[in-house]
């Protein structure tokens, strides 16, 4: 239930998440271009120099946003399908007391609390249970572009350190 | 203890297969150059002596690592989004040194338990290269 919840306020709230992600994601390419300018580089420099050391944003945001609204279709729907497997069950158990009926709904009841302990598994984190399989990603991208170098490959950056 | 019996169940094989699946079908994520996780423990280290945002957590990473790694500042923030969504990090908005609106993280007790057992993996598998490459 409390995930139903959560996934249909995140649907309903998808373009807050999308305004936040972008006020988030400016203000570190802002703080950024403020750093590079305070150290002497133009604005202009400063600003291509931030958003060259961020990476693609466009990519980035498309991410983040996906993430912060509702990571995974399937874990929702893993979930309903357990969570109903598990009150169908209680309900066979509860109200027919006929013996097969009775073990149907004990498989039932068992398939869902298997499952729900699974999906809960997962959204913890497998790395609690298996550190060395679970792992993500560090975006190193070789697609970034490089800073505007000049003709001896130095960027604007140590341009202003070589000239101080 | 609960994660042995968890294992036992064959509850941890079941949910890497639900990664993979769930990656496969829907995140289309990039790949990474480095090994898997570093992003995150570096983030769990960086959280767990203050709370902090995003440019932050980039600037502190960037002079520990200094030109050993090169990390793609952008690539922090996905990263960010999963852990809070694993429930490893909180967020909150507040107002920045510069006095503008940022989200600041901070770390959960789930992420704690999380930096130890990725610490310590960590140790374990640089001990393990270390003593490859000594042998050799």
């Amino acid at each position: 239930v409390k995930n139903v919840l959560q996934l249909i306020r995140r649907r309903a709230g998808k373009h807050v998440i999308e305004s936040e992600v972008d006020e988030e994601l400016n203000f570190h390419i802002d703080t950024q271009t403020d750093d590079y300018e305070h150290l002497g580089l133009s604005r202009e420099d400063s600003r291509a120099m931030a958003e060259a050391r961020f990476g693609d944003v466009e990519r980035i945001r498309t991410e983040c946003i996906r993430i912060g609204s509702g990571k995974s279709v399937l874990i929702w729907i893993l979930n309903s399908v357990f969570l109903m497997s598990l009150l169908v069950g209680l309900l066979l158990r509860a109200l027919i007391p006929e013996m097969h009926v009775n073990r149907v709904g004990d498989v039932m009841m068992m398939i869902g609390g298997l499952g729900i302990l699974l999906v809960y598994a997962k959204q913890a984190g497998t790395s609690v249970f298996s550190p060395n399989k679970k792992s993500l990603q560090l975006g190193l991208n070789s697609n970034t572009p490089p800073p505007s170098f000049d003709e001896q490959g130095r960027t604007p950056f140590d341009r202003v350190r070589s000239d101080e | 203890m609960i994660g042995s019996f968890l294992d036992s169940l064959g509850v941890s094989v079941l949910v890497s297969a639900l990664d993979i699946l769930e990656e496969r079908v829907f995140m289309q994520t990039s790949r990474t150059d480095l090994m898997q996780g570093t992003l995150e423990l570096l983030i769990l280290k960086t959280l767990s002596r203050q709370q902090m945002h995003g440019y932050g957590i980039a600037q502190l990473i960037h002079k520990a690592v200094d030109d050993v790694l090169k990390v793609e500042d952008g690539s922090l923030y996905p990263a960010l989004y999963r852990m809070e969504e694993r429930g490893w990090i909180t967020s909150q908005w507040g107002l920045s040194e510069n006095n503008r609106r940022a989200k600041f993280y901070k770390l959960t007790r789930v992420g704690r338990r999380q930096l130890a057992a990725q610490s310590d993996n960590w140790e374990r598998v640089s001990r393990a290269v270390i003593r490859v490459l000594e042998a050799t």
